[in-house]
């Protein structure tokens, strides 16, 4: 459970940017096997968050931090302050045709595009070239910045909830459990009924299958 | 070399793309595809590593970034571009 204390210090990075407008962008999906990347941006105005405004974001943390509910209600919160909120979706056979990385910079290169007017655009990890805004790399920017931090929040809740929906459409993978990552049970079931159409046909995905399932 | 906890095994460079590529054989026998032994967690390590690795060559920060994976699998050997 996030105390307040980590929302206020994400918040704090935030406002000693000295900036008024603050993009953030992250992603969530870059490690399972199954389901699409899914890359956030939300741009936060800290000239209109003040006061009680802001207060919804106190608890505000890495969505690797909390819990799934608390989870859905920062989903809410954020969408309740943010000025703006962009969400990128790869599907599993973009991600195997260019890449995991390529998507990855593309998706964050296009949510902050998406946030403009930004005065500041902050992006977790790596440096996304010129044909992103101005920007800056931050790393572990998820633990640090409050609108990296809202961003990875709604990547991960939209992801999330996506895989919700996978898991009726292909029942008995477990995804809604395991949103797709590796775990004993999914490999186990990969292994013995064969990929379903969200399972990634790249490398990492031919480890754990066999070769007769892939192809 | 060891780099914010992490390990990169070779950094390439080609024109304008950089590349961090994790070399995986298979050490002894029964223990699964090498590839299975690069994991969520060892490629988040390497991205940090990659990450550190850049901090370091501030020159390079304009290059585009690639994370290869070199296997030994089945006796041979394998090379999967832009494999994280």
């Amino acid at each position: 459970m996030p105390t307040k204390r980590t929302g206020q210090k994400l918040l704090r990075f935030d406002r000693a940017l000295g900036v008024r407008r603050v993009a953030g962008a992250d992603e969530a999906g870059r490690g399972p096997l199954a389901g699409p990347l899914v890359v956030a941006g939300v741009l936060l105005d800290y000239e209109l968050l003040r006061d009680h405004r802001v207060r919804p974001l106190a608890l505000l943390n890495d969505s690797k931090q909390v819990d799934p509910e608390t989870r859905d209600e920062l989903y809410r919160a954020v969408l309740s302050c943010a000025e703006r909120v962009s969400v990128q979706v790869f599907p599993p056979a973009v991600i195997d045709r260019d890449g995991l990385h390529r998507c990855n910079l593309k998706g964050l290169r296009q949510a902050l595009w998406a946030c403009q007017p930004a005065d500041v655009a902050l992006v977790d990890g790596f440096k996304l070239g010129p044909a992103a805004p101005p920007h800056r790399a931050v790393v572990d920017g998820d633990c640090k910045s409050a609108a990296i931090a809202a961003a990875s929040i709604v990547a991960k809740v939209t992801r999330d909830r996506y895989m919700h929906t996978a898991d009726a459409l292909y029942p008995g993978y477990g995804f809604a459990s395991h949103v797709g990552y590796i775990t004993p049970a999914h490999t186990q079931m990969v292994r013995e009924r064969g990929p379903c159409e969200i399972h990634r046909r790249s490398w990492r995905a031919r480890a754990y299958l066999t070769a007769d399932a892939v192809d | 070399m060891w780099l914010a906890g992490g390990e990169l095994d070779l950094v390439v460079r080609r024109g304008r793309t950089i590349a961090f590529v994790e070399v995986k054989s298979k050490a002894g026998c029964g223990f699964g595809d090498p590839l299975e032994m690069v994991t969520p967690v060892k490629i988040e390590r390497l991205r940090r590593a990659a990450l550190a690795w850049l901090a370091a060559h501030p020159e390079l920060e304009a290059l585009d970034v690639r994370f290869d994976v070199v296997a030994e699998r089945a006796g041979r050997i394998e090379h999967l571009p832009e494999a994280f």
